[in-house]
């Protein structure tokens, strides 16, 4: 007969779980890093579209103004982000992790780091594409004259942060609707109605809470806290489909 | 533009093939592995900080770098009668031409809706030889986010094409060349625009465009007389 010692159950590290999770995460979803490559290909070439342009003409003197930016890299990486979050929110996705012993909270857990992975990797092909097809644009139009305010690591770190926000906010509706789908109805619907009223709509506040803040340090407190509030949301409805002790 | 649509398409090519070629050479047991990815991604990535340190290093734009003053060109010095000072103006444009001329007046054309500030000197010889140069500022892109103007490399094809031609006893200049220049400006995403303060309070844009101060330096005899509205009259 076994000792009441040998009986007992060792206790699990969370943290090595988590780390367990998202590594075989990574190899179920590393077709993700694949259509990113793919993606980001298709917005380099969009990168040498001109987003704008103007023109002055002094007397037998003309001269010709083309803006290029990278706009299109950022757009398209969102996109990549938005769906591939969404896609770790599916009820799919639970049933795949058949493999590894984990809860609710780990696997949370776990796409949360997932997500914060594909926003580092996301902001840093976005950042050196762009430099990259700086050059090319530089090499094959001259003459040529660049807005030398550029920060790279400004550039990083927004980046970072808004694609880390809008993953978090995919995967945060995407569980609603998977788990809560009234409350998300009603949720989507209260949000179109308000939206066709500017001055009341939550659009509108956003826009102007986030998007408008010019102070960096500000701007990263104000989008730190909201993706907190997202991810304990997420948090929150995965585990209300869970019985635990 | 063919030649920069080609280079791009060819480099978007290149990168598909490389991506697919690593990744059938990282096949194990004609299986995809998971790693398989990851490699391609770190290659992906590799390649991509190639061309970004490249862009640091070769980037540069093909102009002299200035500080801004507080005006883009400073008109005060323009008028003063000072020949050093023509001299002095680095990449200014001189057409020079001498023409043997009694019995004419001079007149200015504006064919071309150009204006000219005409500066006559008289010279301390009577040689009947009206000494013409014409000068002209160089083109500036001012940047008032950076507080920097671009002086922009004008090709020698750019130079003004004057023309002398004696029309009813009256010799009349004028200019033909048209020219028109583009630039490109690489600006920042969108991402980080928002914390880049508008600090142009001068122009619309941030980006302008400072240049056309033209002046025809006329250079005239001693007996020559000079009209004030810069119509010259030759006395006998």
């Amino acid at each position: 007969m076994m000792s009441s010692k040998q009986m007992e159950l060792s206790q699990v590290n969370k943290w090595d779980i988590i780390k367990q999770s998202t590594i075989y995460k990574l190899k179920v979803y590393d077709h993700i890093f694949y259509s990113l490559l793919i993606y980001q290909l298709i917005g380099f070439l969009f990168v040498f579209n001109s987003t704008g342009g103007t023109g002055m003409s002094m007397g037998s003197l003309t001269i010709n103004l083309e803006y290029k930016t990278a706009h299109a890299l950022f757009y398209i990486t969102l996109i990549w982000l938005i769906i591939s979050s969404a896609q770790l929110g599916l009820k799919q996705s639970r049933s795949l992790m058949s493999g590894v012993v984990t809860d609710n909270k780990t696997h949370c857990f776990s796409n949360g780091l997932l997500i914060l992975l594909m926003s580092v990797i996301g902001a840093v092909t976005i950042v050196l594409l762009s430099m990259t097809a700086e050059l090319f644009l530089y090499l094959f139009n001259t003459p040529y004259s660049t807005d030398l305010s550029i920060n790279y690591f400004l550039e990083l770190l927004s980046a970072f942060l808004y694609l880390l926000l809008a993953g978090n906010l995919a995967y945060f509706i995407t569980n609603l609707v998977m788990r809560l789908k009234l409350i998300a109805y009603l949720f989507l619907f209260i949000l179109f109605i308000s939206s066709l009223i500017p001055e009341i709509s939550p659009i509108t506040y956003f826009y102007y809470f986030l998007f408008k803040e010019m102070n960096i340090f500000l701007f990263i407190i104000k989008i730190s806290l909201l993706i907190v509030l997202l991810f304990i949301g997420s948090l929150a409805i995965t585990r209300q489909m869970e019985v635990e002790r | 533009m063919i030649f920069l649509g080609l280079s791009i398409v060819i480099t978007f090519l290149v990168i598909l093939s490389v991506v697919l070629l690593m990744k059938r050479f990282f096949l194990i047991n004609g299986k995809k592995s998971s790693s398989t990815v990851y490699k391609i991604l770190g290659g992906y990535i590799v390649i991509l900080c190639a061309g970004a340190i490249l862009s640091l290093i070769l980037v540069e734009p093909e102009s002299v770098i200035e500080e801004l003053t507080e005006v883009p060109f400073d008109e005060g010095e323009f008028f003063e009668y000072n020949l050093d000072y023509f001299n002095s103006i680095e990449n200014s444009l001189v057409y020079e031409t001498k023409f043997a001329v009694k019995n004419v007046n001079l007149a200015e054309s504006i064919n071309n809706y150009d204006e000219f500030e005409t500066i006559i000197l008289r010279k301390e010889k009577n040689d009947d030889l009206v000494e013409i140069a014409y000068y002209e500022s160089p083109i500036y892109l001012i940047n008032y986010r950076e507080k920097k103007r671009y002086r922009m490399p004008l090709e020698s094809s750019d130079h003004k094409q004057m023309e002398m031609s004696l029309i009813d006893s009256e010799l009349i200049w004028t200019n033909h060349t048209k020219r028109e220049y583009d630039f490109l400006i690489y600006t920042p995403s969108i991402f980080v625009q928002q914390f880049i303060e508008q600090k142009n309070k001068e122009s619309f844009n941030d980006i302008d465009i400072d240049a056309n101060f033209s002046t025809l330096l006329i250079k005239v005899p001693s007996s020559m007389s000079v009209d004030e509205d810069e119509f010259i009259v030759i006395e006998e």
